[in-house]
């Protein structure tokens, strides 16, 4: 009785036979256990490691330099809360020129702010530099505001007014 | 549901660098617990937006790491990139083109955190199964039925007010918090 070579068995005889797992991929006689797909070590070492396209890895690294440019920005960030947070300190503890320095260095990371500049400009004519104060305040005059900072510029500019007595 | 589906798919597409993150994390996951994958898709035009095939993971543990270690990467990360760019707009009411972009960007990678619903259903047999104990499976439901809902939320948009809240949360916090 001839019997038929390994080679001309049909794929999935031997495993029928023996009983044994072979790897789907290799057919390798041996395959990792634990595992709901029989695949050999060296099969799932490489099915496991699929490169990475070009364009992906390109995209990552532009995350990546994102990930930086926001931890940069997170010195200047918490910098400036903290000189903020000082400068309200300051100004509550009536030492306007500590005030004036904290929100100095609020206003040169952000100079757009109206917010800042309003409380710089606060500070200024609380600690009684007035020419200063006009500066800064005049600024914000006729720009669009929040709502809050518009009032607090009306009401300095209403208590300059009534103090050198102009209507 | 594909006059619902639709919106989803052009806001994965304006939203992309979430998707492909999400897929990239999913895969260098399956690189280190060695998971043998079948097929990567980054992005495409469709539901889901981005896939990754691979076979189902051997324990619990790799289930776990498979299904929440990309819900985690993308929430953390889309949060830490957009707050320089959110803290401000909030505290001193100023932003740049530069915040924008990063605030685009914290969005985008944040709201693509959640697993796509074969993604939640593969970790939910996970926990299921008699490999789970009883205490896993107290802890892991409610955090598997949250993943669920995300994914099924992305058909009303809820993945997008999800990113927005991520990335927003911190600095709001941080913001109402502080004297």
């Amino acid at each position: 009785m001839a019997s038929a070579s390994h080679s001309e068995l049909p794929r999935g005889t031997f495993q029928e036979e023996t009983g044994a797992q072979v790897c789907q991929i290799c057919l390798y006689a041996s395959v990792e256990e634990g595992y709901e797909l029989p695949l050999c070590w060296d099969c799932r070492r490489r099915g496991s490691l699929r490169p990475l396209p070009r364009a992906i890895i390109l995209m990552c690294a532009l995350v990546v330099i994102a990930l930086a440019y926001a931890g940069y920005c997170y010195f200047e960030t918490l910098g400036a809360l903290i000189a903020y947070q000082e400068g309200q300190r300051a100004e509550k503890a009536k030492d306007f020129d500590h005030a004036v320095e904290e929100y100095e260095a609020v206003v040169a990371i952000y100079p757009d702010s109206p917010l800042v500049e309003v409380r710089l400009g606060l500070a200024y004519y609380r600690g009684g530099h007035v020419p200063e104060a006009i500066g800064i305040l005049g600024n914000l005059w006729g720009m669009r505001s929040p709502k809050e900072v518009a009032i607090q510029v009306n009401a300095v500019f209403q208590e300059i007014k009534r103090r050198a007595g102009v209507r | 549901m594909n006059t619902l589906a639709i919106p989803s798919q052009i806001v994965a597409l304006l939203t992309f660098p979430g998707v492909v993150l999400h897929e990239v994390v999913v895969q260098l996951l399956c690189r280190r617990l060695r998971i043998a994958m079948g097929h990567v898709c980054y992005i495409r035009f469709g539901s889901p937006a981005g896939y990754v095939i691979h076979e189902p993971p051997a324990d619990l543990c790799q289930a776990f790491v498979l299904g929440l270690g990309p819900f985690f990467v993308n929430s953390i990360l889309g949060a830490v990139i957009a707050f320089p760019a959110i803290f401000p707009a909030l505290e001193f009411r100023v932003s740049t083109t530069g915040d924008y972009a990063l605030a685009w960007l914290g969005v985008s990678i944040a709201m693509h955190a959640f697993p796509s619903a074969d993604e939640t259903g593969e970790l939910w047999r996970a926990v299921w199964s008699p490999r789970g104990s009883i205490l896993t499976r107290l802890f892991a439901t409610p955090l598997v039925a949250f993943m669920y809902g995300g994914a099924l939320g992305r058909l009303i948009c809820l993945d997008l007010l999800y990113g927005i809240g991520v990335v927003v949360l911190g600095p709001a916090l941080l913001v109402y918090t502080l004297p």
